[in-house]
């Protein structure tokens, strides 16, 4: 069986990737930790391959007063070493040093992550507890949507053909505290089964004034659970609000039985790791949050 | 299509299809010690340095790697044996396939100052599957290699 080698184009300027990932059948590779093996397995065929990691505009993270630009083609290696990122969101450094192995690490990119939208990756959750934004370009336009509402489904997203995704947007709080829980039931290596982050910030007198929830991993894509926003207002929780929030948080899960666990046991996981995550979160776990 | 990096420190220049993986390319050009395991980055078998970085060559596109200094165990063998003598004096292999992959990500780990007996350490090579040593003598001859850097 003889199968059409694809083009391989590595353009080292922005402009010159977006006019080569305009053609049809064109194909972005960042790391690609996710695609190679999909090409290599002719489960994605592309003409043209348009290999972005010779773009230095896209490598940058820059941060300008509180609006930190993470350039797509950042590796997670360099996201979790990066000084900008551990004052703005250190969580997003922290958790990006340790998505599956340092072999991932080295080479996958938040770009690449984004648009192949695994519903089971580590970086959604908390960028959509950060409240993060995605900036887009296409060869004429560029456009600047939340992370919230981008993805729809894995290799689903909010991307025309002839756009690549260019920077994601993080603004820092000063106030803000973030917490992650991942629970990989086999290997720490995993893809997690249940992930959550929450976000939360305070105004001065410390009385809540924003509260996000995300969840990974049990549903098409991550997602934010609205009713966390309970907690605005207060300042010490009670256990009655937490319980709800978890309940909520169980109640909009989808997650698929596998060999992970049942619907009802991820479920139930969904609640356990929600109520862990506000408890650091809020400062009733001494491992704390940041 | 052509593609020319750096090879165990020597430039080399070779002719692959586009979508060739670097594990591919690097067998065909006789360096096997970099195995076919998963396929898919998780094993570990295939882990070879692309500019200092460990990374699963199983999945790294062989177009990637132009103008990037790759290095296979057979380049970090001459280039650290002290390492290898490490995993030989703690008989830190049993079949062996996994060895390679263990070595390179030992480098790496020693490269990122991780410490002997640390749980970062841990952390770090825990994606290099081995199948029959039971992780103890590996650990403890990386240990030793770091303890005597």
């Amino acid at each position: 069986l003889h199968v059409a080698e694809p083009h391989f184009v590595a353009p080292s300027s922005l402009k010159e990737a977006l006019e080569a990932n305009a053609a049809l059948d064109a194909l972005a590779l960042a790391g690609g930790t996710a695609l190679a093996h999909l090409v290599r397995s002719r489960l994605v065929e592309p003409a043209t391959l348009v290999f972005l990691g010779r773009i230095a505009e896209l490598q940058r993270i820059e941060r300008s007063g509180p609006v930190l630009r993470l350039g797509s083609g950042c590796t997670f290696r360099q996201l979790s070493r990066d000084l900008a990122v551990q004052e703005v969101a250190p969580c997003l450094g922290r958790v990006a040093g340790q998505i599956a192995n340092p072999r991932i690490v080295s080479v996958a990119t938040l770009g690449g992550a984004l648009v192949h939208a695994d519903p089971r990756q580590d970086l959604q959750p908390l960028l959509l507890a950060l409240g993060a934004s995605v900036l887009v370009a296409s060869p004429s336009a560029t456009r600047e949507v939340p992370v919230a509402g981008f993805a729809r489904g894995l290799m689903d997203v909010d991307l025309a053909q002839d756009e690549l995704v260019v920077e994601v947007i993080v603004r820092q709080r000063r106030r803000r505290q973030l917490a992650y829980e991942r629970f990989t039931p086999e290997a720490s290596d995993d893809f997690p089964t249940v992930a959550v982050a929450a976000g939360l910030e305070r105004s001065e007198d410390a009385t809540i004034s924003d509260a996000t929830l995300a969840l990974g991993a049990v549903g098409p894509t991550a997602f934010l659970v609205p009713a966390v926003r309970e907690l605005i207002g207060t300042i010490a929780p009670d256990q009655g609000v937490i319980e709800a929030v978890a309940e909520a948080a169980a109640a909009a899960s989808r997650p698929v039985a596998d060999r992970h666990g049942s619907v009802a046991y991820k479920q139930e996981m969904v609640a356990v790791h929600v109520r862990r995550a506000l408890r650091r979160v809020l400062g009733h776990d001494a491992s704390g949050a940041a | 299509m052509k593609i020319a990096f750096t090879c165990n420190g020597t430039p080399i220049e070779v002719h692959a299809r586009a979508d060739a993986s670097l594990l591919e390319v690097l067998r065909d050009l006789g360096l096997t010690g970099a195995k076919v395991g998963c396929e898919l980055g998780v094993c570990g078998l295939c882990t070879v340095l692309v500019n200092d970085l460990p990374v699963s060559s199983c999945i790294y596109l062989a177009p990637c790697a132009e103008d990037r200094d790759v290095w296979t165990i057979e380049g970090l063998a001459t280039r650290v044996p002290e390492l290898i003598d490490a995993f030989v004096d703690a008989e830190a292999m049993q079949c062996g396939i996994c060895t390679p992959g263990q070595v390179i990500s030992a480098f790496a780990a020693a490269a990122e100052g991780l410490r002997p007996a640390s749980d970062e350490l841990k952390a770090y090579l825990s994606g290099n599957l081995c199948r029959c040593t039971g992780y103890q003598t590996i650990l403890d001859a990386i240990g030793s290699y770091l303890a005597r850097r």
